[in-house]
């Protein structure tokens, strides 16, 4: 089930409220845990079973990690950690992976071992970093162990953040799992940051989808620049939205059940390099990999070779992370290779370079890493960045022109949303009308009312609905 | 946000979700829609296998979508946030000039299924040029509003050239069987006449063309295979409705410009009886004047689509029997021919589920015309029926 969908909004939102609030404080970790598994469930019925694998796998993980400690076995702990963590990884490399390492077996030796064809279970990747996550930091001792299985699935399977994140640490949100005071403060802006994301997704990252997919279908053989571009900017707007909406729904709903996930989106297009924007952009995958790979393995306290090869390592999983593709895997030794030269080569110039053009380098190279990440199709693949670069042999025709004046309304508002300029706006004006109550009230009521019809019309007419982060 | 505020935020949320979900819960289910001419999905039975196979799941929000409350409403909003954001299209139709409403037909000429109706098509011409010689086959392609009309679009709109696929289709058949509708379709459209019964080539509204154009085509057909002459002169022409809202603007969920629907009826009246579907349903007028009430009044002709449709000339006297295998747009073309036949039969391969050779066989034709409109033919799977 996706927030942006009617199923969503009027069937299985209202009837968890009503569900979550008439119960007792006791017993409202169990209602989520309850309403997380039909929500996971609905459509995907069998790998409900796996998730809840995982869950049992960690959970005892878990404990007998915190039992050795105590004891002081720290070996006992050590193999205990070891275990579950690579239970945990082996059902994610067996479910996302296995058909990928097959292809590549059989392409390699030319052999015709029949593929699994396994459906991808949804947000595997997600609730497998979380479970990972709260092992290694049980070990390191900076997570309490939670025994109450009902509590601990409850985070795992949290409806909220299951299928696209924000990867939320244990530890981050142990306490609130706990005891953690919902309010109508708290639920309203949960309402404000979940309407914010509604409209992100349905009407930014939609419609620019449906600009990307008239342009990616045309032949690739005399597409003019400008098109070419236009349409990767389509692409590069649409996957923001879609995302960063999703992560503020998440973050809204959490608000309005009592929880405080971290920010996963801080404006990443406003960026100057591409280490900054790997710094605003799903902050949560980032974070996860540093603690948890980075860092074990050295950091930067490890010299030039031993830092390049770290760098590596993580950006080669990162990349395979987002999919069980060639292109990601590019996608990602592609950030590897660009971090290493702005840390090791060209760091230093570059800040000295006016901010205009650092920003212009920034989206080049972003952009040209979204050109990556969206074909898995190497051949299409290099007639599209040929392109981008001329190689359509013709600058810019009638469609060009055509797609720039019928969307320019589409791509000011993509441009402008993607800056810091809307929060500014809504909080200046908030700010004046601070003492009036009806003043605040009819502004925010306005919004939501307004956000929440538009994107009910395109949801109720819209055939056109992706998620783009269904594959993670 | 204070308490006091904050309250007031939440209820107009929980007032918006409650709502709708209490409204689209006790609403009584639709069978279907009158604006989007289509069944609506009802509500699905829940059992364990289609919960588990996940279809359930996938019934349930189509019927969610479908029967959602004031969905017409809905739509309408979304085509007017669309116009306010100034695209100069929505749902692939051009939002053209003079409140021409022009379906773009993205990816239709492009596809497999187009490639192969190509195929088909050629396959089945080759068949039929053993019996038929090029006087007695023919084959026309209508093409579509947005490639004749391409002045109505939007400035440095581009859509794809239909002449490039229809000239793959002619050269595919058999030399002599192509009746070129494009040709006399642009010739007339550069004219540039004003005369709402031959100038306006298709609805504002709907995806058909305009009876005056059918009869454009038709004369061409007639004199290009040597079958007679016809002239204005022949024919009644009667407005029958001036407020046709077709399916593009249902689609949008707009109302745009009215249409009217004209009707040819010969000056000189003849008898003609006919049989649909090879049943007790017999009828002696092409046209269900009941539709000219409902949303669908392009159905005035024959009353919408059939498998087959046989028209009996008793007076005729001219030894000659046409089958016509088509889509709708023959239906404001078939009437024309009425007048040069003993017989016509008008086999439509989307609803005609017996085999085409069998009654081709057991009617001994002296001609056959196929005849669809271009992008409909690209996409529709149900050619490869007529080499079945």
């Amino acid at each position: 089930m996706i927030f942006s969908s009617l199923l969503f909004l009027f069937r299985f939102l209202p009837l968890v409220l009503i569900l979550y609030y008439a119960c007792p404080k006791k017993l409202r970790n169990l209602v989520l845990l309850l309403v997380s598994l039909v929500f996971y469930a609905w459509g995907e019925p069998v790998y409900v079973i796996l998730m809840i694998v995982s869950i049992l796998i960690s959970w005892t993980g878990g404990l007998a990690v915190d039992r050795f400690l105590r004891a002081g076995n720290e070996r006992g702990a050590k193999i205990a950690l070891g275990v579950s963590v690579a239970a945990g990884l082996s059902l994610l490399g067996f479910f996302k992976y296995a058909d990928f390492v097959l292809r590549t077996i059989n392409d390699v030796t030319r052999s015709d071992i029949p593929l699994l064809r396994l459906a991808l279970p949804i947000g595997i990747s997600f609730y497998t970093f979380q479970t990972i996550s709260y092992i290694i930091d049980v070990y390191r001792g900076s997570a309490r162990v939670q025994t109450n299985i009902i509590s601990y699935g409850a985070y795992v399977t949290m409806f909220p953040q299951l299928i696209a994140g924000p990867i939320v640490q244990y530890k981050t949100i142990d306490r609130q799992l706990r005891m953690r005071q919902e309010s109508s403060e708290e639920f309203a802006d949960g309402v404000m940051r979940f309407m914010t994301g509604l409209g992100k997704k349905v009407l930014l990252a939609n419609n620019a989808g449906v600009l990307w997919d008239s342009i990616r279908v045309m032949d690739t053989g005399n597409l003019p620049v400008v098109t070419a571009w236009i349409g990767i900017a389509a692409y590069t707007f649409q996957i923001y939205f879609d995302f960063s909406g999703y992560s503020d729904m998440a973050i809204g709903l959490g608000h309005m059940f009592g929880f405080r996930f971290l920010e996963n989106f801080d404006h990443p297009y406003l960026s100057k390099s591409a280490t900054e924007f790997w710094r605003r952009w799903h902050i949560s995958l980032g974070t996860w990999f540093r603690e948890y790979v980075y860092i074990p393995l050295g950091g930067n306290r490890v010299g030039r070779l031993g830092l390049v090869r770290n760098t590596m390592i993580v950006w080669l999983l990162t990349g395979i992370w987002h999919g069980a593709d060639w292109n990601f895997m590019l996608w990602g030794v592609y950030y590897g290779i660009l971090l290493m030269l702005e840390k090791l080569v060209y760091g230093k110039a570059l800040e000295r370079l006016p901010a205009v053009l650092r920003h212009v380098y920034c989206m080049i190279v972003v952009m040209i890493g979204w050109y990556l990440f969206s074909y898995n199709e190497i051949s299409g693949g290099i007639g599209y960045l040929a392109a981008m670069f001329g190689g359509g042999g013709c600058f810019m025709d009638r469609g060009s022109v055509y797609q720039l004046y019928s969307n320019a309304v589409l791509l000011v508002i993509l441009i402008l949303g993607s800056t810091e300029l809307p929060r500014k706006a809504a909080s200046g004006i908030l700010a004046k009308v601070r003492s009036s109550n009806t003043a605040t009230v009819v502004l925010r009521g306005a919004f939501t009312v307004i956000v929440f019809t538009l994107s009910v019309a395109y949801l109720v007419s819209a055939s056109y609905n992706p998620f783009l982060y269904f594959r993670f | 946000m204070n308490k006091h505020q904050s309250v007031y935020v939440n209820t107009i949320f929980l007032l918006l979700i409650f709502g709708f979900t209490v409204a689209t819960l006790i609403r009584p289910q639709k069978e279907r829609s009158e604006t989007e001419n289509r069944v609506l999905q009802q509500r699905p039975e829940l059992t364990w296998d289609s919960l588990l196979a996940g279809e359930f799941a996938d019934d349930y929000e189509e019927y969610l979508s479908d029967q959602f409350i004031l969905r017409d409403s809905w739509i309408t909003l979304k085509t007017a946030a669309e116009r306010a954001a100034l695209k100069q299209e929505t749902n692939d139709v051009y939002f053209g000039k003079d409140g021409y409403l022009i379906e773009k037909h993205t990816g239709a000429f492009t596809s497999g299924t187009a490639g192969q109706n190509i195929q088909r098509l050629a396959g089945f011409m080759q068949m039929m040029s053993e019996k038929y010689d090029a006087q007695h086959l023919s084959c026309i392609l209508v093409p579509n509003a947005v490639d004749v009309l391409s002045d109505k679009l939007p400035a440095f709109a581009d859509p794809y050239n239909e002449e490039e696929y229809l000239q793959n289709v002619q050269a595919s058949l058999p030399e002599g069987v192509w009746v070129d509708a494009s040709q006399v379709l642009k010739e007339q459209h550069a004219r540039g006449g004003t005369d709402p019964v031959y100038d306006q080539l298709y609805y504002r509204t709907d995806h058909h063309w305009k009876t005056g154009s059918a009869y454009l085509v038709f004369r061409k057909w007639l004199e290009q295979k040597q079958i007679g002459v016809s002239s204005e002169e022949q024919y009644q022409v009667t407005q029958v409705t001036d407020s046709f809202e077709g399916t593009i603007a249902s689609r949008l969920g707009i109302q745009g410009e009215p249409d009217s629907i004209e009707r040819f009826d010969p000056a000189v009246p003849f008898d003609c009886y006919l049989i649909y579907n090879q049943s007790d349903d017999i009828r002696n007028s092409i046209y269900r004047d009941s539709c000219l009430d409902t949303k669908d009044k392009y159905a005035d002709f024959y009353g919408g689509n059939y498998g087959l449709v046989e028209a009996k000339m008793p007076d005729a006297a001219t030894g000659r029997r046409l089958l016509i295998i088509k889509d709708s747009y023959a239906h404001c073309f078939a009437p024309f021919t009425y007048g040069y036949f003993d017989e016509v039969d008008m086999l439509d391969p989307r609803y005609y589920n017996d085999s085409i050779a069998q009654l081709m066989e057991s009617k001994d034709y002296t001609d056959v015309l196929f005849l669809f409109n271009a992008a409909g033919f690209a996409e529709e799977s149900a050619i490869a029926r007529l080499l079945a």
